[in-house]
């Protein structure tokens, strides 16, 4: 599954970035490498953006980069 | 003895307080704030320490080497200089800043610094922040593992500033601990691909390898390596994530015990306070980010904003300054003249055309400072990021970012600073359109326009008018957004991401809200005493003098009279075709507030807004100043910003919606003047209508969700996201 498809207050890990080009390059810059444990706060109105807490930082993700991220859940970040 | 570094770059993540550093240490006011991006262009100052001279120079923050937007492109072209990859810049000493609350993501562009071979101080800023939650950094252990000098600091701490200069001083070379990943990756074989095919330092070539093994073009196209060659070596390996993951699993070694007090934290007094800052900001959050109450909360701080700058609170404290100025300056002084024989064009200029031009100006200071008061405490606060996050999905549809978001709100302060704003949008087409439609937004330059004109034609409807007004220019820029986005095709945006980091909520400390204070009130006056003062002078002479007859003290025949004349035709259709409003516009070009100077010298508006409607002819030319072309500095930064063409093209839009809907406003005004009950009855039924089928439209057609790809990719149409679509499945493999 995506993190689009993940539900508010759960946590999760990320299993892989999808995707290409300089989205999936930020994605994994900022921090959403493969095996971090992150927590999805918040989805904004019409499902267009994500609030994720990593690391001890919170990032907003559009809803396509939401897609590029695979992920699987469980894991207390 | 070998040569000191002369150089200094401070480079890091962004909102990391470099610029709070770099003010502190060059003893600047460069802008800062509590959100991404703050820094757009590398600004630099002279600063001497211990009799050596350094090039203190700020970046714009930035995530890693591989760059998203120009911002960031700079920061990487300025670091690779000083890598001695290109051009001059070798020998420069980096400041690498990062946040000790968020160390470990700050880490990651430490190591891409320690990789390019750079040397390096790695400075933990707002270590007050960390100590105030319990945690202490153990910063000579994170020194000898990394290899790299660490300097704990705080921006708030005047102090700090000189040790950081004192650590630039006694600098000593040193070669960083090699991070153990490198030995992981075939960065052999890459390195021979581009052996001998560029001028790359042997220093920076483990970093040039790593760069070509994550893919990133820009390395590629510079190193000159074959694509085939290297895609061979990499052999479908997913270096670009593996790499990531490598860095990261190296930091979290790196960061084992250097924070300390995370375990026993439970115990300590101060870690109580600590749990309900976070509640704090939980419980904020739960509040500004919540589905229903988030847009009538934003929309209340609005109208909060709006009601103090311009309900009693701001408008009593203007009324209190101009009557000092009418009491206290214009009548001793035109009383003084009089007296003292002085000739009556010489008191005309003084009193009408100096005086009341610059203080009619002026007295809106109180309310000026007001907006950027709370402009800086919106941005200060951390806000205004929940914003952007929350209207990411109404602004999408409508072709821009929910980052335009920083850009138009600080565009109720001045135009010609939120342009430059938007520099660290993603997209060029959603930074262009951003830039092209801030100026729509009501400046502060234009709140004199509207009170001085509103308040005389208007009376107690006044604060009403002006907010209306406000959300005017806001609605035409969001309409002008949908037209270019779903009827002009090659305005379209693409589709792309919107990557942001939320920022802490910090509450403004007492001096930041002095400085901005400070700041605004000495830009505000050096504004009115230059170009408001002289374009008065200019206005006024030569709205008084005439070629052929001298003075002519009412101004028909005058060289403005004439040349403004020529114009006025145009604007009759609008109400106000007379050379006195077509000269208050004209000299509105060179700075907004020029209208209402210009209005005031050329004898009131009473004498300007003549004819039969004159409250009519007031409202269309508020309507028309509120959305014709920005002034010079506005238009310069257009330029700078979105290039020729863009400009041009946003001067031509801007005409024409001006003319377009102070057009409107006269037709519904003088239908209403003619039978204000069926115009309004008409008005208010089109509206309803209008309500209507949008509502219906919503409901029968369910919002059509699924467009975008959801790779990111750039050539799928941009669209809200929802179920995938099998095409585009198909289409990226």
């Amino acid at each position: 599954m995506t993190l689009f498809d993940v539900q508010e207050n759960t946590d999760f890990i990320i299993r892989k970035i999808r995707g290409a080009g300089t989205v999936r390059r930020r994605l994994l810059d900022i921090g959403l490498a493969p095996g971090a444990r992150a927590r999805l706060v918040r989805i904004a109105p019409f499902k267009s953006a994500y609030l994720i807490e990593l690391r001890g930082f919170s990032i907003a993700l559009k809803c396509d980069a939401a897609r590029l991220v695979d992920v699987v859940m469980g894991g207390r970040a | 003895m070998s040569a000191r570094p002369k150089t200094v770059l401070l480079a890091g993540n962004p909102n990391v307080g470099k610029t709070s550093l770099y003010n502190r240490m060059t003893k600047s006011f460069e802008h800062v704030g509590n959100w991404h991006g703050v820094t757009v262009g590398a600004v630099g100052k002279d600063v001497t320490h211990n009799g050596q001279i350094y090039r203190v120079t700020d970046l714009p923050g930035f995530y890693s080497l591989s760059v998203y937007s120009p911002d960031e492109a700079h920061s990487r072209d300025a670091l690779l200089a000083a890598g001695g990859m290109s051009g001059r810049g070798a020998g420069a000493i980096v400041l690498n800043v990062a946040d000790a609350n968020n160390l470990a993501r700050n880490l990651y562009l430490t190591l891409q610094l320690i990789e390019l071979g750079l040397p390096l101080v790695l400075v933990v800023n707002m270590i007050d922040e960390l100590k105030k939650k319990g945690r202490r950094l153990d910063d000579g252990l994170l020194s000898k593992r990394l290899g790299v000098p660490v300097a704990a600091v705080s921006a708030n701490h005047k102090g700090d500033a000189v040790r950081l200069m004192d650590a630039v001083y006694g600098y000593k070379t040193q070669t960083p601990t090699r991070p153990p990943y490198l030995d992981k990756l075939p960065l052999g074989g890459v390195k021979k691909l581009f052996a001998g095919k560029a001028a790359i330092p042997v220093h920076a070539a483990d970093f040039v390898a790593l760069k070509l093994l994550e893919g990133d073009g820009y390395y590629i196209e510079k190193s000159g390596v074959d694509k085939t060659a290297l895609k061979e070596l990499c052999g479908g390996r997913d270096f670009e994530a593996d790499i990531a993951a490598l860095r990261y699993g190296y930091i979290d070694e790196l960061m084992r015990g250097v924070i300390a007090g995370e375990e026993d934290a439970a115990a300590h007094p101060q870690n109580r306070a600590r749990a309900a800052v976070r509640k704090a900001s939980a419980t904020l959050d739960r509040l500004f980010l919540n589905k229903y109450l988030a847009f009538p909360l934003f929309l209340a701080i609005m109208l909060g904003v709006f009601y103090v700058t311009f309900g009693w609170v701001g408008t009593s404290l203007s009324n209190g300054l101009a009557r000092l100025f009418t009491q206290g300056v214009y009548l001793p002084l035109t009383d003084r003249l009089t007296g003292m024989g002085t000739p009556v064009w010489m008191t005309a200029l003084l009193g009408d055309g100096v005086v009341l031009g610059v203080a009619g100006v002026l007295k809106f200071l109180p309310q000026i400072l007001f907006m950027f008061l709370f402009l800086s405490l919106l941005e200060d606060s951390g806000y205004l990021s929940r914003v952007a996050f929350m209207s990411e999905g109404l602004l999408s549809r409508l072709g821009l970012s929910g980052r335009s978001v920083f850009t138009m709100i600080m565009g109720f302060g001045c135009s010609a600073a939120a342009v430059l704003s938007a520099r660290g949008l993603e997209s060029d087409m959603v930074r262009k359109k951003t830039v092209l439609l801030t100026p729509y937004i009501t400046c502060s330059a234009k709140l004199p326009v509207f009170a001085v004109i509103a308040g005389a034609y208007f009376g107690a409807g006044q604060a009403a008018l002006i907010f209306a007004l406000y959300v005017t220019g806001v609605a035409v820029a969001l309409f002008l957004a949908f037209l270019f986005e779903r009827c002009i095709p090659p305005l379209k945006s693409g589709s792309f991401s919107f990557i942001l980091e939320m920022p802490a909520y910090r509450f403004p400390s007492p001096a930041r809200i002095a400085q901005v204070i400070g700041h605004n009130l000495k830009s505000f006056l050096s504004r009115v005493g230059t170009v408001v003062f002289m374009l008065n002078v200019i206005v006024w002479a030569l709205a008084n003098f005439s070629l052929t007859q001298g003075y002519t003290a009412g101004g028909e025949g005058s060289i403005l009279c004439h040349a403004a004349g020529f114009l006025s035709p145009l604007f009759a259709p609008l109400g106000f075709g007379n050379w006195r409003a077509v000269a208050a516009l004209l000299s509105g070009i060179v700075a907004k507030e020029g209208v209402i100077a210009a209005v005031e010298s050329l004898g009131g508006v009473t004498v300007v807004f003549g004819g039969d409607a004159p409250a009519l002819s007031a409202l269309c030319f508020m309507v028309f100043t509120l959305l014709y072309t920005p002034c010079v500095a506005t238009i310069a930064a257009t330029c700078r910003e979105s290039g020729l063409k863009w400009t041009l093209l946003g001067l031509g839009v801007s005409a024409m919606t001006a003319y377009f809907f102070a057009l409107l406003c006269r037709i519904a005004g003088l239908l209403f003047l003619l039978d204000p009950g069926l115009t309004s009855g008409v008005l208010l039924l089109l509206l309803l209508i209008g309500a209507l089928v949008v509502v219906l439209r919503a409901l029968i057609k369910r919002p059509r969700l699924i467009r975008a790809c959801g790779y990111g990719c750039g050539a799928c149409p941009a669209a809200a996201c929802g179920k995938e679509p099998q095409e585009a499945k198909k289409r990226h493999k």
